[in-house]
């Protein structure tokens, strides 16, 4: 049997048949296409929409570009003085840092703080 | 983008044959009513803006996926109505029974496949269709009703092209077994 032929033989009655279905059947699927084809032209209506308003936006940007660029060039300028500020305000601290962990980590040792000589010295360089 | 003259003409030459697919598949005029609608909605809403000729793809997938969801809700539906007689059968056994027996002759005469059936040949070829398995049934009628070629027939249904050769294939042989046996030699009796 030719299983292709034999399909489409099939194929050929089920078509027939179609036009046979009863009229509300066909109404009802006719006013869900109408329902569908609404829906697809909102749609579209809102595509349009959107489309419009990217639009005016864009002849705005287009517009206002010096001013914009101007805006920008100001922007990036405090953002880098603020960033400068940051990495000095930083860099200060880590000095302090190190000059405390000098101090406390320092070569001389305990016993020269028992050294009268050394509270003498002290005294001495407070008066400057 | 597509305009919706041309979804309009798609769905004017494709609804009655989508109608008919889902009668086969859920047996239920009214829920194959709102098959077909949910599918021409579900195209409009998301894809009415796709190239006319991704339509009939497009439209047959949302279509095959839309009799799934329904079986989908009708076997949760079942397994509660079946819960619920269980707790409650008893006393109005006998009433069901003949209920049933009487809806179903009554369904069998208003079957609109009985009753529009331009010749005896369609209601014995429709009422075999119906008594496919599912994805026999899915295969046959996109591959042969829908023409669609065995790529495009597989990537509706979601598996290779070597199932739906298969499943074409088993849905032939079934058919052309089922109408000898109710005495069409052939497609055209």
């Amino acid at each position: 049997m030719d299983k292709d032929k034999y399909a489409k033989e099939l194929i050929a009655v089920l078509n027939d048949g179609l036009g046979s279905l009863r009229p509300e059947v066909t109404r009802n699927l006719q006013l869900a296409r109408e329902r569908a084809c609404a829906l697809a032209e909102q749609q579209v209506h809102s595509h349009h929409f959107k489309s419009a308003h990217s639009l005016a936006w864009s002849d705005w940007v287009r517009q206002h570009r010096t001013g914009l660029v101007g805006a920008l060039l100001v922007m990036v300028l405090f953002a880098g003085a603020a960033v400068l500020q940051t990495t000095s305000g930083s860099n200060d601290d880590d000095d302090t840092a190190a000059i405390d962990t000098e101090l406390l980590t320092g070569d001389l040792p305990v016993n020269a703080y028992l050294d009268g000589h050394l509270s003498k010295w002290v005294n001495n360089s407070s008066d400057y | 983008m597509a305009d919706t003259n041309a979804l309009a003409q798609f769905l004017a030459e494709v609804e009655r044959r989508a109608y008919r697919q889902a009668v086969y598949a859920v047996r239920d005029e009214q829920a194959a009513l709102d098959i077909v609608q949910d599918a021409m909605m579900k195209l409009a809403e998301k894809y009415c803006a796709q190239p006319p000729a991704e339509f009939p793809m497009l439209f047959q997938r949302i279509l095959q996926n839309t009799i799934r969801d329904y079986y989908r809700r009708q076997k949760v539906r079942n397994f509660w109505v079946t819960a619920v007689s269980f707790i409650a059968s008893g006393s109005d056994e006998q009433e069901d029974e003949e209920a049933l027996e009487h809806t179903q002759a009554a369904d069998e005469k208003d079957n609109p496949i009985n009753v529009l059936a331009s010749g005896k040949n369609l209601a014995l070829i429709e009422a075999a269709i119906e008594k496919l398995p599912a994805r026999q049934r899915e295969a046959f009628l996109l591959r042969y009703w829908e023409e669609m070629d065995i790529a495009e027939t597989a990537e509706v249904m979601g598996c290779s092209e070597g199932s739906v050769k298969t499943h074409c294939s088993r849905a032939v042989h079934a058919l052309a077994v089922a109408l000898q046996d109710k005495g069409m030699a052939d497609g055209q009796g």
